[in-house]
This record gives structure tokens, C-alpha cells and sequence, in this order.
């Protein structure tokens, strides 16, 4: 049942891309390198992407190369946002441990760990995961750019 | 008066029953392929699904759990909303768009489809079971403490209405209407639980100064009014300072006929079946093991955790969250791994707003359900808190609305627990096809039930992070070794999941039985600071030693995980394969691209 699926699949999934980046909100405004971006997904010629691809898939030098790049790239990426959140979370505890003269402090009537624990540690998440999201998306855009060309 | 409360409560689930089946019809009249049976239609935009992930995850640790152990235990008990977040965080930065460009619907898709082994396959399977029967019990027995406290019916009842609701649902929906109703559910917790908050925190802000600020006193909670409190088991409490009191059962292990009793300050027995009588203005007894005077209560470490088992708990929710197999299950809908990733950041979003309110309930009922802390059964603090603090119908419509979402989490999260569970019995355990899936949903049930009905001293957020951290020793490592790891072997993972999930198992079986004393129970149901480790350690050195079972294909497997999705290389589990286990994967290529 998929076969049919199959057959337009790379032309389907340039239309969807091109039509999710044309109806997607500007995450950033007023940025140039976004701009850029949709014109490429729109002129890109399906087949000759598809033997580019081709190469990259059947792991000959240089697409080998790129992939193992990629994938480096994107590692080195998470690990370091993952040390930087265990960072965090670890710091904070230690910090309750070693100076537990902080929990008594108050900030607009509330303790300073309980407004950290309860409240800071959130923004923080998302912040982080906004900036992966921009981090490795723009890794992933390099790569594409490398195939095509 | 009891009346009004029950008919509150029911009213309250039967509106949100009703809405979330209007919902579900909404969502079933969408457009949906047959073959997608346990998967949306890959459709579904990130707001839509991120909603559906945090709803589904919302449980009942979630939902009672943190404002019991928070009431408690304090300032430490909020490491467990923010591990539970924190988990996301993980999830996003190793996980989340590979696995869903290697288009792998369960862990053990993933597992075969990443190194191509039966016998790993099997090894998943069964962690996915175990891990899935460790988090439904707690939402049973969360559903069974609802009925209790709410209608005084026993709890197997509780226990029995999700079930029969879940399976009904799951006999007669589909996989996308579900969709629809677990985002649904998502903005009902945070309805049910968002809005009782506000009521009493405008509600507390017309107290007197004094009342206010007695949570920073070096002090003791106190009764405000005159209390009687049923002691269900047997406890030893803590009693801050001399007092009077009336008694009737088995106290200081001696028959007490109804009557005044003295105590002095020190630890006193309570029997199971005793009732207590406090005056108001008492200070309140504090069950052993928790902080007695507010300030220890405000302050970090003042609930006697070491610094270990908070690290380790850290360890446990950062990791397992990204091996649990009803919040993976979910990611398979996200059109690509790009809408995975802004999927997982929204859900950091919903989440962060959710886990505000657990918090404030927590320290609220430090405020108005004192008693509790000496029962011990604090995971009723949400379900107490509107009637501790006001009377008549007001209190009875939030305790009802309370209840209703209440059940929303369990109902919501045992679904979704249910449907991995039963997918992954169907597809491999029991002879199957498609068909056989129903069957199974009724298998799945059955252990969990025996577990909830045998008496655990666990409270539920315990009692749900025991499934973290066998996640963590087990999926964690296989998920990023083999995401990551080009040198993973199926003989290497196999090896590290056995050892390290095994030992996890091992050690919080017993905790979650209650059978272990305190002391016991402190490092055994924190297992993951070793665990984790030695499963990582044990994939990597076993991987090397047997470096000639590294899957020929590889290298195509890591570029289909992490090639951009423009390059449209990812590949999804085909839909007609299920239950033939072992049998190899069909090529979405169209014969455009060689195998090797």
C-alpha cells in the first residue's frame, strides 16, 4: 500500500517542505539567512538532488565524509548543552549543600531556592531547547547545502 | 454534606468524560488511513501533539504525587518536577529527531531496526513490559485513593473504573482521535488543577498576616480547628510538644478506651484504626522521616534525603524519560524530526506551566491539611486541600473539579501506558496480527492490578520513578549509543540492558512491595547512580570485544536518523509488518536506492 507512496515520495516531501516553510511563522525576523533558505527549497531540481543523495547514501568518500561530519557536528552539539544542564541542576545542588545559609534568603517574600527549584529552572529548559533547536537545525542546513552543491 | 461532595465529584468527571468523548469524535472524523491502527496519520503539528505528549505524561505522580511529597517533604520534593521536565531536555538533545527519522514506532522497532537482532528485540520487549506494569500501578492505586477519599468506596473500585474506561476507549478509538483527546486532557489537568489553586490563593491572601506567615515560623504546622484524624496503618509520629488529646484505638501500643491522652514530647505509636482527636491550635505530630518545624521544611535537604538519592533521582528522571515507551509511542505522529524537536520544546513549555500548580497545592496544604502528615497518606493533599481550606459548595465544586482531574490523569497516562504495553504484546509476545491486539490490552492490565492491589508504602511519585530509573539503566544507553555510537553490537546492548536494568529492577522491586525497612529503602529505591553508569560502561566494553557483530548497513542507518529531513531519507516501520517479528524491513526507497 505504500508503494504508491513511494514512487512520488521525493517530490511530495519537496512540495510539503516548501509549503511548511512557506506557511511557517518567521521564527526570527528580519533575518537574511531565513529568507534564503525557502528560495532554495523552491528551485531545488528533484532529480538532481536525488543523485546527490544517492551518492551520500551509498557512503562513497565524500558523502561518507559529510555524514560522519554531520553527525559529529550535531554530538558535539547535545553533549555540550547536556553538560551545561547537568551543570545547572548539579551546581544548584551543591550549592543547597555547601552554603545552606542561601536558603534563608528571600526574594519578595519568597526563598531564594524555592523561586529557583519552582520557577528559574523552567525558563531555563526552554531557553536551552530553543537554542538547540536554532543550533542544530542550522547544522542540518549546512549539510543540505553541502549536498546540493 | 457528603452527598453534595460525592455529586460534585461525579458531575465534575461525567463533564469531563462527555467533553472528552466530543472531542474524540471531533478527532475520529479526521482522516485516517486503516493501515495507521496504533500511530496517527503522521499529521500531526507540533502545538497539537506537544499537548498530546504533556497530557499523556501528566500522571498520577504528577497530579497528587509532587503536592503530597512537596507537603511533606518540602523544598526537595521539587526535584521531582524538575527532573520530570529536565527529562525533555535529554530527550530533546539526543533522541528526539533521530528516532523519529529512523521512523521506529517502539523501543524494540528501534532495537531490531538499528542492529538487527531478534534477541535484542526480546530483550526490549520485556524491559517495555516491565517498565510499562511499574508505571500503571501507581495510576492505579492513585484512582483507588480518589474513590477513597472522595466517595469512601474501597479503592479496588477506583482501581476497576479506569480500567474498564481505558479499555473501552482503547476497544472502541483510534489512534488519532487520541491524539485529540490526550492534547484535550493536557488543558483539563491544567484547568482542574490551575484554577482551585488561584480560588485559594486569593483565598489566603484575605487571612490574617500571623497565618500567612506561620510556614516560615521554626514551628510546627497547627490544626486551626478542631481535628479528628483516622489513622488507617500503623505510624510513628513525632510529636513537637507536650499536648492533650482525645484517642480511641491502640496508642503507645496499649488499648485506648475513647478518652483524653497525654503526650509528652518524643515519638509516640499509633495503631492502625485509631482515631485521634486534635484542639485547635495544636501543633500538629509529623509522621517519622519527615522535617517537623516549617523552617526544616523550607530549607533544601531539610527532608533527611542525602545528597546521593537526590542525585540519583536527578539521574534517573533526566535519563528515563526518554526511555518511556508511551511518551516515544508519541513522537511517531510528529511529521519529521524537525516538527519533533519543536514538538519537544513546546511540551517544556506546557510542562513548566503545569508543574507550578502541584507546587502551590503542596505548600497550600501545609496550610490547610495538616493532618495528613500525621496519616502519612499525603497524595491526598490535592484532593483534601479545597475542603481544609473552605466550606460548603464552594468547597465541594473545586474538590469535585480536583477529583475530575484527577481521574483525567490517570485515566490519560494508563491509556497511553496501555496501548505501549498491549502493542508490544500484540506485535511480540502473544501469536499476533493486528487483531490480537485486543486481547492483549486485557493481559496488559493484570499484573499492574495485582501490584496495585497489594499494599505499597510508597508514595506515587516514589512509586512512578521507580519506572524512571529502570528506564534510565535500560532504553537510555541503547537509545544513545545507538543513536550516536557507529561501534554499538546487539551482543554489546543486549549485555548492557540485562546488567543495568536487571540490577535496577532488582534493587526497586522490593520498594516497590514496601517490604524494605527506611534505611533500606533510601538506597534501593535510588538505584540509578550506579545503574546507569554500569549499563553505559558494560554496552561500550562488550561492543569492543565483539566489534565483528557491528551491522554491515551501519553507516545508512546513522544518515537516515540524521540527515536533514529535506533530503526525505527517513524511513518509517512499515505498517504491514506487524507481528512478524524478524522478518527484515521493507525498503520505503521505491527502489531508487541500494542495500549494501
Amino acid at each position: 500500500m505504500s508503494g504508491e507512496l513511494d514512487q512520488q515520495g521525493d517530490g511530495w516531501q519537496e512540495v510539503e517542505a516548501a509549503l511548511q516553510q512557506a506557511m511557517a511563522p518567521e521564527p526570527v525576523k528580519g533575518r537574511p539567512g531565513k529568507r534564503e533558505r525557502v528560495v532554495l527549497a523552491e528551485r531545488r531540481s528533484s532529480r538532481r538532488v536525488v543523485r546527490t543523495l544517492a551518492e551520500v547514501e551509498e557512503q562513497t568518500g565524500v558523502g561518507e565524509m559529510l555524514v560522519r561530519q554531520l553527525v559529529r557536528d550535531q554530538l558535539s552539539l547535545a553533549v555540550r548543552l547536556m553538560l551545561l544542564t547537568m551543570m545547572v541542576l548539579g551546581g544548584i545542588l551543591l550549592t543547597f549543600v555547601l552554603a545552606p545559609s542561601l536558603g534563608g534568603v528571600s526574594i519578595f517574600g519568597l526563598r531564594l531556592p524555592w523561586l529557583v527549584l519552582g520557577f528559574a529552572v523552567y525558563p531555563f529548559f526552554i531557553a536551552l531547547a530553543w537554542f538547540y533547536n536554532r543550533s542544530a537545525d542550522r547544522n542540518e542546513q549546512d549539510f543540505t547545502e553541502m549536498v546540493e552543491n | 454534606m457528603d452527598e453534595q461532595r460525592l455529586l460534585f465529584a461525579v458531575g465534575a468527571m461525567a463533564a469531563v468524560a462527555a467533553l472528552t468523548g466530543l472531542v474524540g469524535l471531533y478527532g475520529a472524523r479526521m482522516n485516517r488511513p486503516p493501515s495507521d491502527f496504533l500511530a496517527a496519520s503522521q499529521t500531526v503539528r507540533p502545538p497539537l501533539n506537544a499537548a498530546a505528549i504533556s497530557g499523556e505524561y501528566i500522571c498520577a505522580a504528577s497530579f497528587l504525587g509532587i503536592a503530597g511529597l512537596v507537603l511533606k517533604g518540602g523544598l526537595d520534593a521539587l526535584w521531582y518536577p524538575v527532573g520530570f521536565t529536565a527529562g525533555y531536555v535529554a530527550l530533546l538533545l539526543f533522541v528526539a529527531a533521530p528516532l523519529r527519522r529512523s521512523g521506529a514506532y517502539s523501543l524494540p522497532d528501534f532495537a531490531e531496526a538499528r542492529l538487527g537482532s531478534v534477541l535484542l528485540r526480546r530483550v526490549s520487549t520485556a524491559f517495555v513490559l516491565i517498565i510499562g506494569w511499574l508505571y500503571l500501578v501507581p495510576q492505579l492505586q492513585g484512582a483507588g485513593l480518589t474513590v477513597a477519599v472522595v466517595a469512601h468506596w474501597p479503592a479496588w473500585v477506583g482501581a476497576a473504573v479506569v480500567m474498564v474506561l481505558v479499555t473501552f476507549n482503547i476497544f472502541t478509538g483510534w489512534m488519532h482521535s487520541i491524539t485529540f483527546v490526550q492534547a484535550f486532557q493536557y488543558w483539563i489537568k491544567l484547568t482542574a488543577l490551575g484554577v482551585p489553586v488561584f480560588v485559594l490563593l486569593i483565598y489566603l491572601a484575605g487571612e490574617e498576616p500571623a497565618f500567612q506567615r506561620s510556614l516560615g515560623a521554626s514551628a510546627p504546622p497547627f490544626f486551626s480547628q478542631t481535628t479528628t484524624v483516622q489513622v488507617d496503618t500503623d505510624v510513628v509520629l513525632q510529636v513537637p510538644a507536650p499536648m492533650l488529646l482525645d484517642g480511641a484505638g491502640t496508642v503507645d501500643g496499649r488499648f485506648q478506651v475513647p478518652g483524653p491522652v497525654y503526650w509528652g514530647q518524643g515519638q509516640h505509636r499509633v495503631g492502625g484504626g485509631t482515631s485521634l482527636t486534635f484542639q485547635a491550635g495544636t501543633p500538629t505530630p509529623v509522621i517519622e522521616g519527615a522535617p517537623i518545624n516549617n523552617d526544616d521544611w523550607l530549607r533544601p535537604l531539610g527532608s533527611g534525603a542525602s545528597v546521593l538519592s537526590i542525585a540519583s533521582l536527578i539521574v534517573a528522571l533526566l535519563l528515563g524519560t526518554m526511555g518511556l515507551p508511551h511518551v516515544l509511542g508519541r513522537y511517531y505522529p510528529n511529521p519529521d524530526g524537525r516538527a519533533a524537536r519543536t514538538t519537544t520544546l513546546v511540551v517544556l513549555g506546557l510542562l513548566g506551566v503545569f508543574y507550578l500548580f502541584p507546587m502551590l497545592s503542596g505548600v497550600l496544604a501545609r496550610l490547610y491539611v495538616p493532618k495528613l502528615l500525621v496519616t502519612g497518606q499525603t497524595d491526598a493533599a490535592v484532593l483534601l486541600l479545597p475542603g481544609g481550606a473552605l466550606s460548603g459548595w464552594p468547597a465541594d465544586l473545586l474538590g469535585g473539579v480536583i477529583a475530575a482531574g484527577a481521574f483525567a490523569a490517570f485515566m490519560s497516562a494508563a491509556s497511553g501506558l496501555v496501548v505501549s504495553v498491549a502493542g508490544v504484546l500484540s506485535t511480540d509476545v502473544l501469536p499476533g496480527r493486528l487483531r490480537d491486539y485486543r486481547p492483549a490490552t486485557l493481559v496488559a492490565w493484570s499484573i499492574p492490578l495485582a501490584f496495585a492491589l497489594s499494599v505499597s508504602k510508597l508514595d506515587l511519585a516514589q512509586s512512578v520513578g521507580l519506572a524512571f530509573a529502570v528506564a534510565a539503566s535500560s532504553f537510555c544507553p541503547l537509545l544513545m549509543l545507538g543513536i550516536w555510537w557507529r561501534g554499538l553490537t546487539d551482543v554489546g546492548a543486549a549485555a548492557g540492558m540485562l546488567t543495568g536494568g536487571g540490577l535496577a529492577v532488582i534493587s526497586v522491586l522490593p520498594a516497590a512491595f514496601g517490604v524494605l525497612s527506611p534505611g533500606w529503602e533510601a538506597v534501593l529505591a535510588q538505584p540509578a547512580w550506579f545503574t546507569v553508569p554500569l549499563a553505559f560502561l558494560i554496552m561500550v566494553v562488550v561492543s569492543r570485544y565483539t566489534q565483528d557483530r557491528v551491522p554491515g548497513d551501519v553507516s545508512r542507518i546513522l544518515l537516515r536518523m540524521h540527515a536533514p529531513d529535506r533530503l526525505g531519507l527517513s524511513k518509517d516501520r512499515d505498517t504491514a509488518r506487524y507481528g512478524i517479528a524478524g522478518a527484515p524491513p521493507r525498503q520505503r526507497t521505491g527502489g531508487k536506492h541500494r542495500r549494501p
